[in-house]
């Protein structure tokens, strides 16, 4: 099903599904690491303005926190946050194990610390090879955790019941794919235009003789059936704009 | 079956389902929780179901999101089957057993260069400035002058505060990066290893020739146990790493780096808590002024012999494992 074009990782469950994790590419994982650097830079400038009156305690003492924060951060966020770290969490980014369940604390740690192997020789130019020749996206870190970085769902949108209209059955047995594209094709019409969806809707339409938004009518009557929606009342048909090489509809 | 009879029979549980998983992601509890995998499997069968009957990618893309949330719920409670840190202390030593071939490498290619630093500048003193800038040189003679500022200056708890966390943040970073730069085929790592112990070589022949190996040696002796073996075992760690891409036997090379990292775990996390102890002795024992020069000689000799000997003797058991 997937294409080898597809940035998808199937993964097969215990349950015996297969599910498919949408793998991130390297610019926006790039830009969520941007925003966990932007963090640490952000907290370097408090503490040192908090530790800039006090002394050599207080310097030794930061530098530890400095150690905790540049080691720790990437481990630390990913185990308490659902493997986001607050850069990922705003580009909608999330680490997963490469089966989809939750990052353990050993690849965590592995991923983390290899992030220097990544960045060799300069500017993460490793990491970046890895993660485009890797059909999955995955740097040597991930590579040495076996994890994944992924797009966190959204939730899909509902797509219901079409809107109410006649019924009409297919003039010729559907297969079961064609049934898929056709509904497919009437639920997604609000989110295109209205001569796109009528040039969508020819190309089925061709089949039974129609044209225009005659076929469109149809192919919205004939989703309804597939789908099994109950019959209602007709919207008021919309005239159907003026457009060159319309035919007779039969 | 159509499928808004499908939609109208599920979408009851659905719902239900959704915000169980939403009250478990936040970590809440749910009158249900206890019939989440009972949910889960159900959601699974009605995607097969949905995905054979050929419904429509909106809803397919609906109990998907619900089974993948499920999935991470679900699992998320599963207790992690290798916890990186328990039983530490018997791993580490047993991994560094395991592994004796790679810490004779990483040994060679950081003492070979510290030898041959010492030997070079020995001889011909003029060329530690190329090994190392000539200010650091200067500094080095300043820190350990007895005369000087640093060695015969007040020096308080403050100080050592500050050195201790000078020495983790640089000591156990410079660690952590040897291993970490060994994923690439080795070369980080080595890299690393030869270019430390020829600049450390170099500062240790530089400070013998001028004379002031007197006050160096027994300052370094004792952290030195912890922090020099603890470097070696991430340079063999991280060439773990990378023998795992140049050499990767009948696994993939991707299967083989995860392999790897696998077991150079412990290594590095037992090299790291080494260079933790190396910092404490060297930031409070090693600068101290009141303990005489023969005693820090002596419980330095003595932390080299326990070091060795626990990597040699520890987490060993009785029964052939």
């Amino acid at each position: 099903m997937a294409a080898a074009l597809d940035t998808r990782r199937e993964i097969e469950t215990p349950e015996g599904v297969v599910l498919s994790e949408r793998v991130a590419g390297p610019l926006p994982r790039a830009v969520a690491w941007g925003v966990d650097l932007l963090m640490r830079a952000l907290l370097y400038m408090i503490l040192a303005t908090i530790l800039e009156i006090a002394g050599a305690f207080a310097q030794g003492l930061m530098l530890i926190v400095v150690f905790a924060l540049e080691w720790g951060y990437g481990v630390a966020f990913e185990l308490t946050l659902n493997g986001r770290t607050p850069g990922k969490l705003v580009l909608g980014l999330q680490t997963v194990m490469d089966d989809g369940t939750p990052v353990t604390t050993r690849a965590s740690i592995v991923r983390n610390l290899l992030r220097v192997a990544d960045f060799l020789p300069v500017g993460f130019l490793l990491g970046l090879t890895s993660a485009l020749v890797d059909p999955y996206g995955r740097r040597l870190g991930d590579l040495a955790g076996g994890t994944l970085v992924v797009y966190r769902r959204a939730a899909a949108a509902e797509r219901g019941a079409l809107p109410p209209g006649p019924v009409i059955p297919p003039p010729t047995p559907l297969r079961p794919d064609e049934q898929q594209v056709l509904v497919d094709l009437a639920q997604r019409g609000p989110g295109l235009s209205l001569d796109r969806r009528i040039e969508l809707a020819e190309l089925v339409g061709a089949g039974w003789g129609l044209s225009g938004s005659a076929a469109l009518d149809r192919v919205t009557a004939v989703a309804r059936f597939v789908r099994g929606d109950a019959p209602g009342e007709a919207p008021a048909p919309a005239p159907a704009p003026a457009r060159p090489g319309d035919g007779a509809a039969p | 079956m159509k499928q808004s009879w499908f939609e109208e029979r599920g979408e009851a549980f659905w719902r239900g389902h959704d915000e169980l998983l939403g009250a478990l992601e936040r970590g809440g509890k749910h009158p249900r929780s206890a019939s989440l995998p009972q949910e889960h499997a159900q959601i699974c069968s009605m995607l097969a179901l949905a995905r054979e009957r050929r419904y429509t990618l909106g809803l397919i893309d609906r109990l998907e999101e619900l089974a993948l949330r499920g999935q991470r719920v679900l699992y998320a409670g599963r207790a992690d089957p290798e916890p990186p840190f328990r039983g530490l202390m018997q791993r580490f030593p047993r991994a560094v057993r395991e592994h004796w071939a790679l810490h004779v490498l990483a040994a060679t290619l950081f003492y070979g260069p510290w030898i041959f630093g010492m030997i070079l500048v020995a001889n011909r003193p003029e060329l530690a400035t190329m090994v190392v800038d000539p200010s650091t040189l200067i500094q080095m003679e300043q820190m350990y002058d007895p005369s000087g500022e640093v060695q015969a200056g007040e020096r308080t708890l403050s100080d050592d505060v500050a050195m201790f966390g000078y020495y983790i943040w640089n000591n156990v970073g410079i660690a952590l990066r040897t291993f970490g730069a060994g994923a690439a085929l080795g070369v980080g790592s080595g890299l690393i290893l030869v270019y430390n112990g020829l600049v450390i070589g170099a500062v240790s022949g530089h400070l013998t020739a001028v004379g002031l190996g007197g006050s160096f040696w027994p300052f370094v002796i004792g952290h030195g146990s912890f922090e020099l073996t603890a470097i070696v075992i991430a340079g063999a760690a991280g060439l773990k790493l990378g023998w795992g891409l140049v050499a990767p036997g009948r696994l993939g090379r991707a299967a083989a780096l995860r392999a790897g990292a696998r077991e150079a775990l412990p290594l590095i996390l037992g090299a790291g808590g080494m260079l933790f102890i190396a910092a404490g002795i060297e930031a409070f024992w090693s600068p101290s002024r009141v303990i005489p020069d023969e005693v820090k000689l002596a419980v330095g000799a003595t932390l080299w012999l326990g070091v060795l000997g626990y990597l040699i003797l520890g987490g060993r058991t009785r029964h052939a494992r």
